[in-house]
């Protein structure tokens, strides 16, 4: 219950942070914040922003809305006790996991720049998926698991 | 439970407002930004009127009889032959002797950020007084940055290289200060009806061509013939 209250949690921070990406690329707002880290908007310009001409932003909104319908889905009573929203949510987010994955292996070895409203979108990715598989292998009392995210 | 999941909702609910009103007051701030950067270098475009040629960078008497416009993109390849076969002569032949007034502008075609941050790099080296041997520099070596994935590095050494402080127009790529003036710039091509580099307007006359110093001194004779 609580692990999915917590992947639900980690889903919407995941969608605020793709929303603002997203606004960013379709050029909305001005340039992306990068107090943190250099080259945000190098990343989010770069051809590795865009997949199958599709932003990654855009898909990572649509894996984190999924995440979250399923987090919140899972947190009903009538679903509590079965571990199929855990399921669901490990292969999304595990998807989303290798995703992340190249998307970092670009930012880190081609591109030389780390935007890090990626870097938010990547720790959150991982912690749902964790999340969610320890909540599909049935441990911890009750209910079951927790859910999972996307990336952008 | 029925109540933990209620304020569990209202929680998110929360989230959802505090999310939408940093994103929103970025939006804003943002445009506030736009605006002051737009009133206090140039622009202030009233709908249809055409961009004033202040988005060029001019060189040359400001009465000079004859007036070359060039409209160029710094990873376009005719634009680079330009910069190292006729724009020196021309410089020379007519520019420093007062018959002409050269003025760049930025037409950036070529799709991704790379041209745009050459763009900025020569308006960030303006700077600094070298606008015209940065534009050159990045006109002439565009194989060598032009290749690379994040070319602000090089930037960064043609910079030093020239003598400036490569790492202030480091900062100035970096923090996007000239990215309207440069749009700006291209609006006013598009506004003109250009969509091709190089297109030079010379006393009104457009040539969109590579042309060599014999055909360009050709036009800027005859528009002197014309005094």
């Amino acid at each position: 219950m609580n692990r999915r209250r917590a992947i639900a949690v980690l889903a919407l921070l995941g969608v605020l942070d793709s929303v603002y990406l997203l606004l960013a690329k379709l050029g909305l707002i001005g340039g992306l914040s990068c107090t943190i880290s250099r080259g945000c908007d190098l990343v989010n310009s770069s051809s590795y922003s865009e997949f199958l001409g599709l932003p990654v932003s855009a898909i990572g909104l649509a894996g984190y809305l999924a995440l979250f319908v399923l987090a919140i889905v899972g947190i009903q009573p009538k679903w509590l006790n079965d571990p199929l929203p855990d399921r669901l949510i490990s292969l999304l987010s595990g998807l989303a996991v290798i995703f992340t994955l190249y998307l970092t292996y670009a930012e880190v070895f081609i591109l030389g720049a780390i935007c890090q409203w990626c870097v938010v979108s990547q720790i959150v990715i991982i912690a749902i998926l964790i999340l969610s598989l320890l909540g599909s292998r049935g441990v911890a009392g009750s209910g079951v698991g927790a859910g999972a995210a996307s990336d952008t | 439970m029925a109540g933990s999941q209620a304020k569990f909702y209202g929680a998110l609910v929360l989230m959802v407002i505090v999310g939408a009103a940093l994103i929103g007051y970025v939006v804003v701030n943002d445009r506030r930004q736009t605006a002051d950067l737009q009133t206090g270098s140039v622009v202030a475009v009233p709908e249809g009127e055409l961009v004033s040629e202040e988005v060029g960078v001019s060189i040359g008497e400001a009465d000079a009889p004859v007036v070359i416009e060039e409209y160029a993109d710094y990873l376009c390849p005719y634009c680079g032959m330009v910069a190292s076969l006729t724009i020196p002569q021309i410089m020379e032949r007519y520019v420093q002797t007062g018959k002409a007034r050269f003025v760049f502008f930025d037409l950036p075609v070529h799709q991704g950020d790379k041209a745009l941050m050459a763009a900025e790099a020569a308006r960030c080296a303006g700077e600094q007084g070298a606008f015209w041997a940065m534009n050159k520099v990045l006109m002439t070596r565009m194989r060598e940055w032009g290749e690379q994935r994040d070319p602000r590095g090089s930037f960064e050494d043609y910079a030093d290289a020239l003598g400036l402080d490569g790492e202030a127009v480091r900062e100035c790529v970096d923090a996007q200060k000239y990215r309207q003036v440069v749009i700006t710039s291209q609006m006013r091509a598009h506004q003109l009806g250009l969509n091709s580099t190089p297109t030079f307007i010379i006393n009104g006359r457009r040539v969109t061509e590579a042309m060599g110093f014999d055909q360009m001194a050709a036009i800027i004779e005859a528009e002197l013939a014309k005094q």
